[in-house]
C-alpha cells in the first residue's frame, strides 16, 4: 500500500486532486487492461461516422480513449456522442475545438466571437463568458474536453495560423485571458486543453505545412511564452497541447551538445516536454500533441518511429491519424522494438483515466448523466448567450483610424455606397460565418443604396471607369474583407482581382473610402492608403450589427487593438 | 518460483539464419574441395563455429593446421556477415512479435541469450536492437552452450534469478544449457520433441503462454 501511495502520489495534486477512492479505481481499471487496450487510450481519433454498425465495429477494435468530431447540427452530434459512451467500456474524452463558442462542436451553437475579438474588449469578464458560452454548450452536445484556449502570442503578424485565434500580442493579458477562459469553462466541467506549446506566433509559418520555428532565445521564452504557461498551470489546466514547433534555442540550452539535425518539434522533443514542462514548470496534467496528419509532424520523422516516439517522448496522448489501424500498429511495434516503454505507456493511461476521473466522467457514466438530454440543447443560442456575445461585439469593434474624419456616415451625407467583399468564401476548415448578405442587408436596413462589386467575373467597364463617372455613380466606397485564418495556408494577405487589381482602392484620394476587417486585423499592411480602418475580428451577426452602430453614430467604438494593427509600419497611420 | 523473465536463443528462436550458415560453408568447402550437403550441415545446429568447421574438415583427406583452420573459420564468418546484410524484420519468425508484446504487457523481462558474436549485427538488421531489456552473446562468454553461463550472465543482466527464467531454444545443446542454469526449458521448432525440454512447440505461434506460466509452476 505505501508503493502505491508513492506511484500514484501526484495523482492527489495539482491538476487532477484525485481521492484515495478515485486512485483505487485507476489501479483496478488500469491492471485489467490487455496491453492493447491500453494503447487504444493512448488515441484520439477524428471521428467521421455516425452509423452505429460502423461506431461499434469502430470502439470494439480501436478503444480509443478520445475522439473528437467536427461540428454538426446539435441534436445529430448528441446523438453521436451517446452512442459512443454506450459502446466505450472505459468513458470517452470527448473534444472540440472550443475556441469561439459552442459553434465549434453544433452548427446551431452561438459564435461567440473570436478570441482576438474577445481581447479586444479588454475585459477579462468577456473571456470568462466565452469560456462559459463554450463549455455551457460543448457539454450540452456531450463534450467533456475543449482544445481551447489558445494561448499563442500573436508576436509576427505575418503568421497565417495564430492571428484571430489569440488573445493579441501582450503576454499579460493572453495570461489572464486564457485563465479566464478556462475558468468559465470550467463551470460546465469541461477540461481545457492550453495550446499549443511551446508556443505559436513568432514564426510566419504554419505547423500545419512544415514544423515552424519559435525562436525566441530562452530568456525571451522563460519570459513570454514561459510565464504565460506556468500561470495556466497554476490555474489548474488539466491538459496542454502540444504543437508540431520547434523551440531550437532553450532545446539546446537543455541537450547543449544537440546538433541542428537533431532539434526536433516539440512534440517529438523529450527535452522540451520532460525538462522544460514537466519539470521546470511543473506540469502534471495531460499532454497530448496536436493533430498528427500535420506536415509539422509527418516530416519530422518516419511515422512507423514518429508515432510511439510522441508517446515516449512525453506526449500521453496522440491526436488523429493518417490511418488508426496503421498507426496503432505503429504504437505496437514501437512497444516490441522498444521505442516506448510498457512502463511509459502505463504512466500515460494512468494520466489519462486521471483527467477522465478529475471531471466525473466515471461517476455520470454510471448516473448516465455523460451525454445529457436531448432538453439540454436549449442552451444552444441561448438568449443569454446572444445577449454576452452581442456585448462582447459591442465592446470590442476597434476604430483603427479615420485620418480623414469620415466617420459616423449617414445616407443623407453618402447615400450611394459601392460595397468591396474581400473573401469570405465558406469552406475548408474554417468555421466562421459569411458576412456579405448581412452586411447588405444591414446597410440597406438604415437606408443606403447599395451596389455590390460582382468578384464573379473580370469587369471590363469598372475597370476602364473614369473618376468623372466614378464619382457621379458612388458616394463612398466600402470594403469588408473576411479573410479567415484557416489552417493549411500560406498566407491571409489581400490578393487582388486580376487582372490589373481592378477591385483595388486606386480612387482613395477620388471618393471617401473605409475598410472593416471583420477576420485578419492586420490588412493595413495592404491597404495603408485606406484612410478610415476598423477591424471587429469575427464574422458573426453581433459583430455585424454593432459594426453597423458604430458607423452611423449610434454607438461610439470601445474596442482597443490587441495587436499592433499598423504592423509596425509607419506608413499604415497616415 | 514465479518467473519473472523469458530468455531467447537468437537464431532459430528469434530469427533464422540456417540458410546464411549453409551458404556460406558450402562456400568454404567448394573451395577446399570437402564434401558438404545439407544432411552435414543439420549437425552443425547449435554448435560453435571452430566446432562445426571440424565437423566440416572431419570428411577432408588434408589435414589442418592450427592457424589454417582460424582462418578458414575467419572466412566462413566474413562470408555468413556478408549475407546477414541480407536480413530485415521480415525475417523475424512467425509468433516472435506477439510474444514480445505480451510478454511486455505482463511486465515480464525479456532477454537474448545467444552464443553467436553476431547477435548486435543480426538485432540491429531485424529492427530489434532496442527490444530487450538485456542482451547477453558470444563476446562476454568463454563457455558456449551446452554451458549454462551464456543464459546465467542474460539473468545477471536482468537482475533476476535463474530459477525465475525460461528460455526458449530450438537446439538441444541450448536445452541442456537451460536445465543446467536451473531455467525451464521450452523447446522450439527443432527442439521440440527433444526429450529433456519441460515444453515442446512447433513454433511460437503455438505457444500457450497463459499454458506456460502454469504449466511450470505445476511441473516443478
Amino acid at each position: 500500500m505505501i508503493q502505491v501511495e508513492s506511484k500514484y502520489a501526484h495523482l492527489k495534486t495539482k491538476p487532477f486532486f484525485l481521492s484515495d477512492k478515485d486512485i483505487q479505481w485507476i489501479e483496478v481499471t488500469l491492471h485489467s487492461m490487455s496491453l492493447r487496450e491500453k494503447v487504444g487510450q493512448l488515441f484520439c481519433p477524428i471521428g467521421s461516422s455516425d452509423n452505429e454498425e460502423e461506431l461499434t465495429r469502430f470502439i470494439e477494435e480501436f478503444k480509443p480513449g478520445g475522439i473528437m468530431y467536427r461540428p454538426n447540427e446539435g441534436a445529430k452530434i448528441q446523438e453521436t456522442h451517446r452512442l459512443l459512451q454506450s459502446l466505450s467500456p472505459v468513458p470517452l474524452l470527448i473534444s472540440a475545438n472550443l475556441e469561439a463558442g459552442g459553434n465549434g462542436i453544433a452548427t446551431d451553437g452561438t459564435y461567440f466571437g473570436k478570441q482576438l475579438q474577445v481581447a479586444a474588449t479588454d475585459n477579462e469578464d468577456m473571456a470568462r463568458k466565452l469560456g462559459v458560452v463554450a463549455g455551457r454548450e460543448g457539454r450540452a452536445v456531450g463534450c467533456n474536453w475543449a482544445f481551447a484556449p489558445v494561448v499563442d502570442i500573436d508576436m509576427n503578424y505575418q503568421n497565417p495560423i495564430t492571428n484571430v485565434r489569440t488573445f493579441g500580442s501582450n503576454p499579460e493579458r493572453v495570461a489572464k485571458m486564457g485563465k479566464a477562459y478556462m475558468e468559465g469553462l470550467s463551470e460546465s466541467g469541461v477540461a481545457a486543453a492550453v495550446k499549443h506549446f511551446p508556443g505559436d506566433g513568432v514564426d510566419d509559418r504554419d505547423h500545419h505545412l512544415l514544423s515552424s520555428v519559435n525562436s525566441l532565445s530562452p530568456e525571451e521564452w522563460d519570459q513570454t511564452f514561459g510565464m504565460v504557461y506556468k500561470e495556466m498551470i497554476e490555474a489548474n489546466a488539466k491538459s496542454i497541447m502540444i504543437g508540431h514547433i520547434k523551440l531550437p534555442h532553450y532545446s539546446r540550452k537543455l541537450v547543449p551538445s544537440i546538433q541542428d539535425e537533431e532539434i526536433m518539434p516539440a512534440t517529438l522533443a523529450p527535452e522540451l516536454l520532460n525538462d522544460l514542462l514537466r519539470n521546470q514548470l511543473g506540469f502534471n496534467g495531460l499532454i497530448i500533441t496536436d493533430a498528427t496528419p500535420m506536415l509539422g509532424f509527418t516530416v519530422s520523422e518516419k511515422r512507423e518511429i514518429a508515432v510511439p516516439k510522441a508517446i515516449a517522448s512525453g506526449c500521453d496522448m496522440f491526436l488523429f491519424n493518417r490511418d488508426i489501424r496503421e498507426d496503432y500498429e505503429f504504437m505496437m511495434k514501437g512497444i516490441e522494438t522498444g521505442i516506448l516503454s510498457v512502463e511509459r505507456v502505463d504512466e500515460a493511461v494512468t494520466r489519462i483515466l486521471a483527467l477522465k476521473l478529475s471531471i466525473g466522467l466515471h461517476n455520470q457514466k454510471i448516473d448516465g448523466t455523460i451525454v445529457p438530454g436531448q432538453e439540454a440543447l436549449s442552451v444552444l443560442q441561448s438568449d443569454e448567450h446572444k445577449k454576452w456575445a452581442s456585448e462582447c461585439a459591442d465592446q470590442s469593434v476597434t476604430l483603427v483610424k479615420d485620418t480623414q474624419k469620415l466617420l459616423p456616415i449617414s445616407p443623407n451625407k453618402y447615400k450611394r455606397i459601392r460595397l468591396n467583399i474581400l473573401g469570405d468564401h465558406s469552406g475548408g476548415l474554417k468555421e466562421g460565418a459569411s458576412v456579405t448578405d448581412s452586411f447588405l442587408e444591414a446597410l440597406q436596413k438604415e437606408g443606403f443604396e447599395v451596389d455590390l462589386f460582382d468578384n464573379s467575373k473580370v469587369n471590363f467597364k469598372e475597370l476602364l471607369m473614369s473618376v468623372h463617372a466614378l464619382k457621379e455613380k458612388y458616394d463612398l466606397v466600402l470594403y469588408v474583407a473576411n479573410l479567415e485564418t484557416a489552417s493549411n495556408q500560406t498566407t491571409v494577405r489581400i490578393d487582388w482581382m486580376q487582372p490589373l487589381n481592378v477591385n483595388a482602392p486606386w480612387f482613395v484620394n477620388e471618393i471617401p473610402t473605409m475598410f472593416i476587417s471583420v477576420a485578419n486585423p492586420y490588412h493595413l499592411q495592404d491597404v495603408p492608403m485606406i484612410k478610415t480602418y476598423i477591424n471587429a475580428y469575427s464574422s458573426n451577426e453581433f459583430v455585424v450589427q454593432s459594426v453597423i452602430d458604430k458607423i452611423t453614430g449610434r454607438s461610439e467604438f470601445k474596442g482597443t487593438s490587441p495587436v499592433d494593427a499598423y504592423c509596425g509600419k509607419w506608413d499604415t497611420r497616415l | 518460483m514465479n518467473k519473472s523473465a523469458v530468455i531467447f536463443d537468437l537464431d532459430g528462436v528469434i530469427v533464422s539464419t540456417d540458410e546464411y550458415h549453409y551458404q556460406a560453408w558450402k562456400h568454404i568447402s567448394e573451395q577446399e574441395g570437402i564434401p558438404f550437403n545439407r544432411e552435414i550441415n543439420e549437425k552443425l545446429r547449435g554448435v560453435s563455429r571452430m566446432e562445426s568447421l571440424e565437423i566440416i574438415l572431419s570428411n577432408s583427406t588434408k589435414s589442418y593446421s592450427e592457424s589454417e583452420k582460424l582462418l578458414l573459420a575467419e572466412k566462413k564468418n566474413e562470408i555468413y556477415r556478408e549475407l546477414l546484410n541480407h536480413l530485415s524484420e521480415k525475417d523475424i519468425l512467425p509468433g516472435v512479435r506477439e510474444l514480445i508484446l505480451n510478454l511486455k504487457g505482463r511486465g515480464i523481462k525479456i532477454a537474448i541469450g545467444s552464443s553467436s558474436k553476431n547477435t548486435p549485427f543480426i538485432l540491429e538488421k531485424i529492427g530489434m536492437a532496442s527490444s530487450f531489456d538485456a542482451i547477453a552473446d558470444g563476446n562476454g562468454i568463454k563457455n558456449s552452450k551446452p554451458d549454462p553461463e551464456v543464459f546465467l550472465l542474460a539473468a545477471q543482466k536482468l537482475g533476476v534469478r535463474p530459477e525465475e527464467c525460461i528460455v526458449m531454444e530450438d537446439a538441444e545443446a541450448g536445452i541442456e544449457a537451460a536445465i543446467a542454469g536451473g531455467m525451464v526449458a521450452v523447446g522450439v521448432g527443432a527442439a521440440s520433441t527433444y526429450q529433456n525440454t519441460h515444453i515442446g512447440v512447433e513454433d511460437l505461434t503455438k505457444l500457450n503462454i497463459e499454458q506456460l506460466f502454469e504449466i511450470k509452476e505445476s511441473s516443478r
